[in-house]
């Protein structure tokens, strides 16, 4: 029985060190600094909103709003500034949003050069093709 | 125009729920938001898709920043799972023209039906012992451990089958890139029943997963429009909020608990899944 013990234990997967410990915790900073900010931001777009009405362009009535389809507000990075140089609601709005969609990318993009500085080299190539998918993905080259 | 501010603040509710729940059991939340903004308020699906892509990952990362903290999260498990859902994914995106959408709401349905009486019949286990290592989880130190302020003490646990987890990992990025879902509850059943990680680990890591999966169709929602700021924003703030108290709670709950709450939920979206595969919804 006590061997059984001993012989278990040496076949575990829980690794012994304390860089995981690290690794969470820088982890978690980012995200909650992240989920901030996009949560800052997209306030202060709301509140513009409050204040501001909608623009002309947008729906005016919710009865409006509930009735547009797909596709109608494609937007792009340069219409955004654009937009927020103006202090247009819809597209602080968008800033928030595009902060909050961000967040998962930049936590891949610290695990990559966390790995990278473990010397953890499998978990490097893992990372890294996570991150390439995701980059594809988020530029809006992957998807129907 | 109050009409819009009233129906931002009923989403903002709605949305608090959600993140609530949805971080609570790793799923995003989509379950919630996009049959109200359907079939109460009858905005058009992709825009409510594109709404709940936002809830998915502000339920994702609004949560994980306490998990990972309290290394309920393992990060080394959801990294190397995250190669599964995103390559997943990228098949799924170019087999979309050729798949019949149809046919895969019947295959995830009848796979979360089959799955709902090996959930049961560990209801009453609390930490899964006896789980041997297996050749991955041993070079890949996969195995982990989380102080438990449910239990009171530092619960190590090891992790099994990594293929089988990898495969039913796959087969989720492929369903979300699909669907448009994003297959939480597919992901906590990989970990849970396939690789027998704690129920508690299990859906705090695929709580952090989703994110990942999101955040990949989420670009091409959000350039082309579907992204509504002022339906989107009311439900980040509103699920940022939940699912901020959603992982004060899930901290203090036992392993059985989550699991008693993730069964009926699991039920809830099968059935979901049979009526878009019927087509009445």
């Amino acid at each position: 029985m006590a061997h059984d013990e001993t012989a278990a234990q040496a076949a575990s997967s829980v690794r012994p060190d304390s860089t995981r410990e690290r690794i969470d915790l820088l982890v978690s900073r980012v995200l909650r600094w992240g989920v901030l900010c996009a949560a800052a931001i997209g306030g202060a777009g709301f509140l513009l909103f409050v204040l501001r009405g909608p623009q002309p362009g947008d729906p005016q009535s919710l009865q409006e709003l509930l009735s547009l389809r797909s596709e109608t507000f494609a937007t792009s990075l340069p219409a955004m500034v654009r937009g927020i140089s103006t202090a247009r609601p819809d597209d602080v709005m968008r800033l928030g949003i595009l902060v909050l969609i961000l967040t998962p990318l930049l936590r891949v993009a610290l695990m990559l050069v966390l790995f990278v500085l473990e010397r953890d080299f499998v978990f490097v190539a893992i990372s890294a093709i996570v991150f390439a998918i995701l980059l594809l993905g988020l530029t809006g080259s992957i998807g129907r | 125009m109050a009409g819009i501010e009233l129906f931002a603040l009923i989403l903002f509710f709605v949305s608090f729920f959600a993140g609530l729940l949805g971080s609570l059991i790793g799923l995003g939340g989509g379950i919630l938001v996009v049959p109200v903004l359907t079939l109460v308020f009858g905005l058009d699906i992709h825009l409510a898709i594109g709404a709940s892509i936002v809830s998915i990952i502000a339920t994702s990362s609004g949560a994980a920043a306490a998990y990972v903290r309290d290394h309920l999260t393992n990060v080394r498990a959801a990294i190397l799972l995250e190669l599964a859902t995103s390559t997943g994914a990228v098949l799924g995106a170019l087999l979309a023209p050729f798949l019949p959408s149809r046919a895969l709401y019947f295959l995830f349905a009848g796979f979360l039906l089959l799955s709902l009486g090996p959930m049961a019949r560990r209801l009453g286990e609390e930490v899964p012992s006896q789980v041997r290592p297996d050749w991955f989880a041993r070079r890949l130190h996969l195995g982990g451990a989380y102080p438990d302020r449910a239990l009171g003490r530092v619960v190590t646990y090891e992790v099994t089958r990594v293929p089988v987890g990898f495969a039913m990992m796959f087969i989720a990025g492929l369903a979300s890139a699909l669907l448009g879902l994003g297959a939480g509850s597919l992901k906590v059943l990989a970990m849970d029943w396939g690789m027998r990680m704690p129920m508690k680990v299990s859906t705090a890591t695929s709580n952090f997963m989703i994110g990942v999966t999101a955040a990949a169709s989420a670009g091409v929602y959000f350039w082309r429009g579907d992204v509504v700021p002022i339906v989107a924003t009311p439900v980040m703030l509103g699920v940022l909020a939940g699912s901020l108290v959603g992982a004060q709670l899930l901290l203090r709950l036992t392993n059985r608990r989550v699991r008693q709450l993730f069964i009926p939920i699991l039920l809830i979206i099968a059935v979901q899944m049979l009526l878009r595969g019927i087509g009445v919804w």
